[in-house]
């Protein structure tokens, strides 16, 4: 029987080398993903995931085992990069370090979607969602980590609120106002 | 109409909400043409998001590891506990030790520890009052006044007999 992530946190907070390379193992492409969605830099996500597993070796002994490991795993993380994209927020805004910048599927006006796509229009309403994960870069981190976590990690709102340290309803918020941002940039004006 | 149940809206297209929240915004949406868009595009896009996700720039995950065991270490090493208290090794130590009693000796002359005459000297230096109250002893019989003896130290110097 497969030894779970919670047990071998237990044994990582007393230093045990192979459970700390187990959970590693275990979780290293999540946690590259999670990072890498929020970020959008690879090298930024690359950084920041082995900063959480360092975390991980370093303070596993105040998990607590009241919520899962993953939650609290993903909480050290998504802060670690909620915290570096705070303290690097001027730095991106001047040289904006998104990936591909520059690139054909990343022009300055697929970034910056200028006039709103007439939703009868199939065709552009086909490219704009088919730019939806490119059109989220202009979410807030806190927006966009809501989004990946609940979208991509397919975790429960309640789940989501507690990796982002928050209520649920302000989780909820925080999904709603990025759906929201997207519609509107998608060239879905609501109409009430 | 109730009010727009906006933060509810995506939650509700998303299928997290609780069924008593739910059956709340259904009755809304029977009712509100403007929020039963807005769900029906939010759905789109979540769609779209689970659809389209964009897969991860490739990473050799041996390195990764190797890279993340090279920083633990690293910061471990840099922590000031494990840097002090990290044992020196035998023979630098013991380098170390040997130079510094050498130095000590050049520059401030120790010497060796005194030979045993001089440790017995400085017992019978301990131990003048004997002589100070000699007078005083000649008259004593030393098996019948051994407390006397004894307690020299606390008699008057002037006191004779």
């Amino acid at each position: 029987m497969e030894t779970s992530d919670e047990a071998l946190c237990q044994r990582v907070a007393g230093h045990d080398e192979p459970a700390f390379d187990l959970l590693v193992e275990r979780y290293q492409q999540r946690a590259f993903r999670l990072a890498w969605s929020i970020l959008r830099d690879a090298e930024e996500a690359r950084d920041l995931s082995q900063e959480a597993f360092i975390r991980l070796w370093e303070a596993a002994g105040s998990f607590r085992g009241r919520a899962r490991f993953s939650t609290w795993f993903y909480r050290l993380l998504v802060n670690l990069c909620l915290d570096h994209r705070r303290k690097h927020r001027w730095w991106h805004q001047v040289f904006s370090r998104e990936e591909g910048a520059g690139s054909e599927e990343e022009s300055p006006l697929d970034r910056y979607p200028g006039p709103v796509t007439d939703p009868t229009d199939t065709l552009g309403r086909e490219r704009a969602l088919a730019s939806v994960w490119e059109s989220a870069k202009q979410l807030s981190p806190q927006q966009r980590a809501v989004l990946v976590l609940h979208v991509q990690e397919e975790m429960a709102m309640s789940d989501v609120a507690a990796v982002m340290g928050c209520a649920e309803a302000t989780a909820r918020v925080h999904l709603h106002r990025a759906l929201t941002t997207l519609r509107t940039t998608l060239g879905k004006k609501e109409e009430r | 109409m109730s009010r727009h149940p906006d933060a509810e809206l995506s939650a509700f297209a998303a299928g997290s909400l609780t069924n008593d929240d739910g059956a709340r915004v259904e009755r809304h949406l029977a009712a509100c043409a403007a929020c039963r868009a807005a769900v029906a595009d939010f759905r789109v896009l979540l769609e779209q998001f689970t659809a389209t996700a964009p897969a991860p720039p490739e990473i050799a995950w041996p390195r990764y590891r190797a890279e993340l065991r090279a920083r633990r270490e690293a910061r471990a090493s840099a922590s000031w506990p494990a840097r002090w208290l990290r044992p020196l090794p035998l023979a630098a130590s013991t380098a170390v030790t040997a130079a510094c009693a050498i130095v000590l000796y050049l520059a401030f002359g120790v010497s060796p520890p005194a030979d045993h005459a001089s440790i017995e000297y400085e017992g019978l230096a301990a131990r003048m009052e004997l002589i100070d109250n000699y007078r005083a002893v000649e008259h004593l019989d030393l098996l019948e006044d051994l407390d006397v003896i004894r307690n020299l130290d606390r008699l008057a110097p002037t006191r004779e007999g």
